[in-house]
């Protein structure tokens, strides 16, 4: 009985990553020569806090950033770790938090893999949508 | 009514018609001098533009940079679905993109990027005295900043409104929700004498 009390600890410690899900991902297309654009997702975490360490794309390079009002100006500075709370949600939307995409063109209607690294989670990789330079949600 | 109290009535008649000239002279001020903001910068095909360009046009005015990934296209959707809002009445708007990045943004690169929004955004770059002079005028700093990659810009993004006179008349917000700004700007257009 202790034997599979125990087995079934390790079950749940195994499957803790499960807790955490990306979801409506997608990025803006890049115009022209173009190389630079933004991501986007909702992080839904339905275990205790994690943090979000970095995103990688599968062309290019993403860092996660933050838009912030500062001195009048709006800046974009990365996001060092991103807290993603207890039974909520962290979401990456225009003119907040965002995935910035430099050094790769981004072509509307295909799409990109998006690996999030998280400090509990660990990795998880999603597609994310080539969605026009307008678009403002989830395609 | 003895003499005290005739000096009391005579200070507060002067205090009243001081205000009152306060008030004239305020008043005359605002109407002889309009907040005029003037500008020279270049059109994407290098024409000259300035503020008088513009007359007859409302116009809203955003600072910007095409390789900006997240504020830019936000705001330029944003502007775009408040025309979208308005209705008819747009055609009265001139929605502008000044870039404070003339290194990159050339003219078409401007005109590529801006073809995305609607298709009647017109998009100015200029020599970067221009660009400051006109960011100066309009409240608006930016700022370069080195990346790994290269560089990026700070920047103010507020979306500025000039009257068809060429009077500069306020700034809202750039994440402001079409619907309410197509109404805020709609009461205004209302008001503005004809």
């Amino acid at each position: 009985m202790r034997g599979l009390i125990f087995a079934s600890f390790l079950l749940v410690a195994g499957t803790a990553h499960a807790e955490v899900a990306v979801t409506d991902a997608w990025v803006r297309e890049t115009i022209g020569a173009g190389r630079t654009s933004a991501g986007y997702a909702r992080i839904v975490n339905t275990g205790p806090a994690d943090r979000l360490l970095g995103v990688g794309i599968s062309t290019g390079t993403a860092e996660v950033h933050e838009s912030r009002e500062q001195n009048g100006m709006m800046r974009m500075l990365p996001v060092k770790a991103l807290e993603i709370p207890a039974m909520g949600e962290a979401v990456l939307k225009p003119g907040g938090y965002h995935i910035m995409i430099m050094n790769t063109g981004l072509k509307r209607g295909e799409s990109v893999e998006l690996t999030f690294t998280f400090e509990k989670a660990g990795r998880i990789t999603v597609p994310a949508k080539i969605a026009p330079i307008t678009a403002t949600a989830a395609p | 009514m003895t003499k005290s109290d005739s000096w009391k009535g005579l200070v507060v008649a002067l205090i009243f018609a001081a205000a009152g000239l306060v008030t004239y002279i305020g008043t005359r001020d605002l109407q002889e001098r309009p907040d005029r903001r003037d500008f020279e910068l270049q059109s994407v095909d290098g024409r000259k533009v300035t503020l008088e360009t513009f007359k007859g046009k409302w116009v809203l005015m955003f600072f910007g940079f095409t390789s900006c990934p997240d504020i830019c296209p936000t705001t330029l959707t944003n502007m775009a679905s408040t025309l979208d809002a308005m209705g008819e009445v747009a055609r009265n708007v001139q929605p502008v993109f000044i870039t404070i990045d003339p290194e990159r943004d050339t003219g078409p690169v401007l005109k590529d990027y801006l073809a995305n929004f609607g298709g009647h955004v017109v998009g100015l770059t200029g020599t970067a005295k221009q660009i400051a002079q006109a960011a100066a005028r309009y409240q608006t700093f930016y700022s370069k900043r080195a990346t790994d990659d290269g560089y990026t810009m700070d920047h103010s993004t507020a979306v500025e409104l000039i009257s068809p006179e060429g009077v500069y008349l306020r700034a809202f917000r750039p994440d402001e929700d079409p619907d309410d700004f197509a109404k805020e700007l709609l009461t205004i257009m209302k008001k503005a004498p004809t």
